[in-house]
């Protein structure tokens, strides 16, 4: 049997029907929680970013044209509710406290991954936001570029510059640890 | 677009189908009322026609009480006149004048016989 169409599901949804918001939900709740993420914090916060954009998402369903594609306009609706996420964020301003040492590990082994983690986050910083974004999405995600376009909003070639870019530097900023780990 | 330093290059999302069942059960049930809401905006205007069945036995009895009062009253009147309904239609939209009444009174053409006399009454009323 073929699974429905966005367009069925949507207009089921518009009658309200809850199996078919689920059905919908599911379809597209890994890459929404992939691009929450992209704004947020912590995985409890991208959780809450998505379950708002889905919700928002349900209560715009009778202004969305169905003849048009479902996604670009969905992943628009996460990015802007992530947006707003990240701007409350900010007028909180509250500065995450990362990195503790657990006491129950071994302090050398832990000061070395914390080195590791330190350089790694330095050669992130020397991306671009979009570069990280779509490097995580792609390599570490395993999104595709079209995927990741649409989740993005951003056209396929443009994904794969990024990527490319951010491949490139990460290479160059990496290397020398590679090469540590080598000898 | 990221706002926190990123320390890692693993995978983030996680790889468990029970998380993903708990999350799109939790916006699931979280959308509850909206769809309700939606289900009851929208039944009344799709189940129009199942009001209607519901009523039908009643509204066919309704039909049969007035199929047979009609057919009573209607017999009854042309009892009485003794009148084709035609003959009424063609007194109402027909012609004032003898000569074109005898072509609508009768169903065969009238013969020029009995046209002759109303032609000489019509001239000598001119």
């Amino acid at each position: 049997m073929t699974s429905p169409t966005d367009r069925d599901l949507i207009l089921r949804v518009r009658r309200g029907e809850p199996a078919a918001f689920n059905d919908l939900v599911r379809r597209y709740l890994r890459p929404a929680l992939a691009v929450a993420w992209e704004f947020a914090d912590s995985l409890d916060d991208a959780e809450d970013v998505v379950q708002d954009a889905f919700h928002r998402a349900l209560g715009a369903l009778d202004r969305f044209d169905e003849a048009r594609p479902f996604s670009p306009w969905f992943f628009t609706i996460v990015r802007n509710v992530g947006r707003n996420a990240v701007a409350r964020r900010s007028r909180w301003a509250s500065e995450p406290v990362t990195d503790a040492l657990p006491a129950n590990q071994s302090v050398l082994s832990e000061i070395e991954r914390w080195e590791i983690r330190q350089r790694v986050g330095d050669a992130m910083e020397l991306l671009t936001p979009m570069q990280q974004s779509c490097f995580r999405l792609c390599d570490l995600e395993e999104f595709s570029a079209p995927e990741v376009g649409e989740m993005l909003g951003i056209n396929e070639s443009t994904v794969r510059v990024h990527v490319f870019r951010a491949r490139r530097t990460l290479r160059e900023v990496l290397r020398p640890l590679r090469e540590e780990a080598g000898s | 677009m990221k706002q926190e330093r990123s320390t890692s290059l693993e995978p983030r999302l996680p790889e468990s189908p029970a998380y993903w069942d708990g999350l799109a059960n939790r916006i699931t049930s979280g959308a509850e009322a909206v769809l309700r809401e939606l289900a009851e905006a929208t039944a009344p205007a799709e189940n129009w026609w199942s009001v209607l069945a519901a009523r039908a036995p009643a509204l066919a009895a309704a039909a049969a009480v007035a199929i047979v009062a009609g057919t009573v009253a209607v017999s009854g009147g042309t009892a009485a006149a003794d009148e084709s309904p035609y003959d009424e239609i063609a007194r109402a939209i027909g012609p004032t004048d003898e000569i074109a009444q005898a072509f609508f009174a009768e169903a065969n053409p009238p013969t020029v016989e009995s046209l002759l006399p109303l032609v000489a009454s019509t001239g000598e009323e001119r």
